[in-house]
């Protein structure tokens, strides 16, 4: 597994090649999310220092409501 | 002294501004801390894209509707060209373990990621085009900024953007 790794390694080409990150993909949705949140923000806020309180508000909605939704359809296949 | 409401409403040229590059607008418009925001988050999600999948991401023939919210943003359609010039030439720099090896683009989920955040980004930017193209005098977050333009108060430093007016004093005694 070390082997295969480094040989992906160092077959990888920037910006050519993918990343080897197929295991953990969830969790590149987590900058999405806050990159979502500090636009919508920059754009609707008056002033920029509310910025960093209001997008991590709507940030921490977005993920709990993924969550929400993510919970209600597991127990919509898995329990009805 | 010149009317705030008078000011144009419509920036054509910030709108493709910001086409060209995230942010551009905003920072003609004079709005720079919001310019250097916006270019800063969306460009950071459109590279993380690129990075995660690789030029494949760029596909107009693979997937048209996803390369419509990719286009938002100009650079998009260069790197969708040199990804159809890898694929017609073959043209790629030689893989350190294999010089003969084929371009393979990104599939399964970092293929999805990739395209998720190229697309987001430009729809993002989309938003900030809308942002730029027309702004409305009367809204507060504009407001400020028109009269500065127009010299009815001083300037203020660039990551104070566009303050809201003081508070006024009420001196109605606050007796019901």
């Amino acid at each position: 597994m070390i082997l295969s790794l480094g040989l992906t390694t160092l077959a990888y080409r920037p910006f050519l090649d993918p990343l080897p990150i197929d295991g953990y993909w969830m969790l590149l949705l987590i900058p999405l999310v806050l990159s979502i949140a500090v636009v919508y923000k920059t754009i609707k806020t008056d002033r920029l220092y509310k910025i960093p309180r209001e997008a991590s508000i709507l940030a921490a909605q977005i993920v709990a409501f993924m969550v929400l939704a993510a919970l209600a359809l597991w127990m919509l296949t898995e329990l009805v | 002294m010149s009317d705030p409401n008078a000011s144009p409403k419509w920036h054509f040229a910030g709108a493709i501004a910001t086409w060209l590059i995230p942010g551009a607008g905003h920072f003609m418009l004079g709005q720079k801390g919001r310019g250097v925001i916006i270019l800063a988050s969306i460009g950071l999600i459109w590279v993380g894209g690129l990075f995660i999948g690789g030029v494949g991401v760029f596909d107009r023939k693979g997937h048209p509707v996803w390369f419509m919210g990719q286009m938002l943003i100009a650079p998009s359609v260069l790197v969708e060209g040199y990804h159809r010039s890898l694929q017609s030439t073959g043209g790629l720099p030689p893989r350190p373990d294999d010089p003969n090896g084929a371009y393979q683009p990104s599939f399964g989920h970092v293929h999805e990621q990739g395209v998720l955040y190229t697309s987001l980004a430009g729809m993002l930017n989309l938003l900030a085009i809308m942002d730029v193209l027309y702004r409305d005098p009367k809204d507060a977050r504009h407001r400020h900024h028109y009269r500065q333009l127009h010299g009815e108060v001083p300037p203020e430093p660039d990551n104070a953007d566009t303050p809201e007016t003081p508070p006024v004093a009420d001196n109605s005694g606050g007796v019901a």
